[in-house]
């Protein structure tokens, strides 16, 4: 058997073999080395099992007939004996036979037996150590292989992520961001080791919370309803995790379809607040394996620039930590479920709190970017979460798209998320001591509304801020009301004298205005009866005039023919045709 | 100065007997105006338009848009300006382009162009080098105005050239990539900002950039 497994990988080179093929093996050699390891160990067994009797043999030479013994029948139970006749034994010599053997035989069946495992042991630890070293050499060719297969793929990976989306990424931004990054520097002026800031608020309601780092905005809400728990885990609370990416972040998005990168968001969200068991499920129980607490949190990606997971992440931690379930009485029959004024809510048990962190890494891995945006994001080849708590414990580690990373490197990031964990947690646990002071102290808590930025609201209403297009020039009476205002408007408003218009008195303005629209009404009201409408004619007579003396070129007949187009446009002109008529 | 939410009515100016010139936002559902876009209402003379602050591009004619190339099918290119659909542009319409002498243009390549049936260049097309970033449409579409600050006071302290798309996609080049990047901030920060602090600003995040620049 030794010899078929040390053949295979001798009898051909070892580079010319494919990766699955060098996995193949590799599993085979790790089968072969359980088993063996396996039988070692039973040997051992059998060894110490001989020696005891050996042992055992020894002792019974002291002892004569009738002599008083504890026999045991089990590890822990004794029955007191006689022996009857201390020289002989009954010997178990294998597969159930016992042959009753005196002192000195019994001896030499055991010394015979321990000479015989002795050597099979022998030959079992030759192999093992053979095997051991024919996986090394495996592995090693199996590493090199992989690392070679990811260097040919490399350049290919990051061309694969961008013609995934809808909004591609230019050959400039490539140049530009690969160019900025080598430099060190980044778009928001910060260092290549520098985070973004992140804000949160958190609900009027409890359980919610908005999380902003940098443009990226993640809402996330957490609810409970009461259900059957799955009859494996007849005592624990169920935590779902449901995430939504609007279309509102991005175009490439759709409603209710996750796509690959939704369900990698899930998927990584679930590892982090459900399996990381940062949530205490036992508590949610309410009768066991009839009725328990199923929390349910609603992540919706509001706004996508990059560490979409990061934010997800502290959304929903802050969420959890700010929920509150209702209050629970349990009757013989039945369960009751207290509303906020009878009874007060409860919080959820949270033993810590997961924070994740995103790092980017450019050419294989050697130049790391932390927090990139989505456009950083669509230039790096790959990237690590890692999340972590405050006790410096990880809680996962998660690696997209294939590349190799030092160890240095990966503590280097590690030592990072830390920090930022520390520094994050902080932040949650301070908005949650704010909101509960606030909310002991029965202040309506302000919830969103301070999330909308005071800026674009005050800036709406600025003067100055109005664009107008460049008036236009229109021919005739102009309303000078409207000119009044929008020169308003179009004012240079960095000029000195800008301010001055807005110092002047607002009734002045008025009378002025007044005024002015008084004397337009009246100017209006002269000019339709006087000067409009004989301005026309005269145009129109002037026209006319042109196109007859064109006319009197041509024939007779084409005259005629024209005459009822003219005068189904106008009846004025038809007076006048005929009125030119007779003059010619 | 009012806000307009989709389905609200809007009174027809006092002059009822003038012809109102409706833009974008609003919608005549019988005889009444309707807005279909959430914003502040603007007026001028006897134009109404609703003020709108979105993301997404909806293709209007004879707007100068910058679009990212994304493949190629038989004579045209396949451009993405941000909208719903890719648009195309056939490669005769280039400047200097012959049936023989065709643009060579790659994928993500960024080009200049114009959303209409011409078939003129007009100085319009590719785009070389430089950085290419997105802003809301209200924001190009400022930049845009001759009466905007920003872009004349940046021109001060700054020099770089500047495309601007009216889908919101910007593209600036300058010598070096610490301008771009302080440029990239100016612009990007003055979106929330009156035009009466815009100088202040600009001032501010340029002393900014050279406090950086000068230790380094």
């Amino acid at each position: 058997m030794s010899a078929d497994g040390a053949d295979g990988p001798k009898g051909v080179p070892l580079n010319e073999l494919g990766i699955e093929q060098l996995s193949q093996l590799q599993k085979n050699i790790e089968q072969e080395l359980a088993f063996f390891q396996e039988s070692a160990n039973t040997l051992k067994v059998l060894m110490a099992r001989n020696d005891k009797s050996i042992f055992a043999l020894a002792d019974l030479k002291v002892a004569t007939s009738n002599h008083q013994a504890l026999i045991p029948l089990s590890e822990s139970m004794y029955v007191r004996a006689e022996i009857a006749d201390p020289s002989k034994q009954l010997v178990e010599i294998g597969t159930g036979y016992f042959v009753e053997l005196d002192r000195e035989k019994a001896k030499a069946v055991f010394e015979r037996k321990k000479e015989n495992i002795f050597k099979q042991m022998e030959t079992v630890e030759k192999i093992l150590t053979d095997k051991r070293r024919t996986r090394a050499i495996l592995s090693e060719a199996f590493q090199a292989k992989v690392q070679s297969q990811i260097a040919a793929m490399g350049p290919n990976t990051a061309l694969r992520s961008s013609q995934m989306r809808t909004d591609p990424l230019s050959t400039c931004e490539l140049q530009f961001f690969k160019e900025t990054i080598q430099q060190g520097q980044r778009l928001e002026g910060r260092g290549r080791e520098e985070f973004r800031e992140a804000k949160l608020v958190v609900g009027a309601e409890c359980g919610t919370a908005v999380c902003t780092i940098g443009d990226t905005k993640v809402m996330c809400a957490v609810s409970a309803e009461i259900c059957e728990p799955s009859s494996g885990r007849p005592q624990k609370g169920v935590i779902n995790i449901e995430v939504d990416l609007s279309p509102m972040a991005n175009p490439a998005h759709e409603h209710d379809r996750l796509g690959q990168k939704g369900m990698e968001l899930t998927r990584l969200l679930e590892l982090v607040i459900r399996d990381s068991r940062c949530v205490d499920v036992e508590s949610l129980c309410i009768r066991n394996g009839k009725e328990v607490w199923k929390l349910r949190v609603d992540v919706r990606i509001l706004d996508e620039d990059g560490s979409v997971l990061d934010c997800a992440c502290l959304a929903a931690v802050t969420a959890l930590q700010h929920f509150r379930r209702p209050n629970v009485t349990l009757e013989p029959h039945h369960t009751i479920i207290h509303s906020e004024w009878e009874k007060a809510m409860v919080p959820l048990n949270i033993y810590h709190m997961p924070i994740c962190v995103t790092f980017g890494f450019l050419r294989d891995g050697n130049v790391m970017l932390v927090d990139p945006s989505d456009k950083e994001t669509q230039c790096v080849s790959g990237s690590l979460v890692i999340a972590c708590n405050k006790r410096r414990e990880i809680c996962a580690l998660h690696q997209s798209t294939n590349f190799v990373l030092t160890t240095t490197m990966m503590n280097h990031c590690v030592k990072l998320a830390m920090l930022r964990a520390e520094s994050l947690s902080e932040l949650v646990q301070e908005i949650i001591r704010n909101d509960s002071r606030q909310r002991s102290a029965y202040c309506k808590p302000e919830g969103f509304a301070i999330s909308i930025p005071k800026k674009l609201l005050n800036c709406g209403s600025r003067q100055p801020q109005i664009l107008n297009p460049p008036k236009p020039l229109i021919a005739g009476p102009v309303d000078d009301t409207a000119a009044h205002s929008s020169t308003f408007t179009v004012e240079n408003s960095l000029r000195e004298d800008a301010v001055k218009l807005e110092e002047i008195d607002e009734d002045d303005v008025i009378a002025t205005q007044l005024e002015a629209i008084q004397k337009n009404v009246q100017q209006v009201e002269v000019d339709t009866k006087s000067s409009a409408k004989p301005n026309n004619r005269k145009r129109e007579v002037e026209e006319v005039d042109e196109l007859l003396d064109g006319l009197d070129d041509l024939d007779e007949g084409d005259v005629t023919t024209l005459e009822p187009k003219e005068t189904s446009d106008d009846d004025d002109g038809m007076d006048l045709l005929k009125a030119k008529k007779k003059k010619i | 100065m009012s806000v307009y939410l989709p389905g609200d009515h809007i009174d027809s100016p006092s002059s009822s007997d003038a012809k109102i010139i409706v833009g974008y936002g609003i919608d005549l559902q019988n005889d009444q105006l309707v807005t279909v876009q959430p914003g502040l209402l603007r007026t001028s003379e006897n134009k109404v338009w609703i003020s709108v602050h979105s993301k997404r591009y909806i293709p209007t004619e004879g707007d100068h848009v910058i679009g990212v190339i994304v493949g190629k099918a038989g004579d045209f290119f396949r451009v993405e300006i941000g909208a719903a659909e890719y648009s195309v542009v056939c490669f005769t319409k280039f400047e200097g382009a012959t049936k023989r002498n065709r643009p060579n243009l790659k994928t993500g390549d960024i080009i200049y162009a114009c959303v209409d049936d011409e078939a003129k260049a007009r100085g319009m097309g590719q785009l070389h080098g430089g950085f290419l970033f997105k802003t809301s449409l209200n924001h190009a579409r400022r930049l845009l105005s001759p009466t905007c600050q920003i872009l004349p006071t940046t021109g001060r302290f700054f020099k770089f050239e500047i495309t601007i798309g009216m889908n919101g996609k910007i593209w600036i080049k300058a010598q070096y990539s610490n301008e771009i990047i302080a440029i990239y901030n100016i612009i990007k920060a003055s979106e929330n900002v009156g035009e009466g602090e815009i100088v202040d600003l600009v001032a501010d995040l340029h002393a900014r950039f050279r406090g950086i620049h000068s230790d380094s």
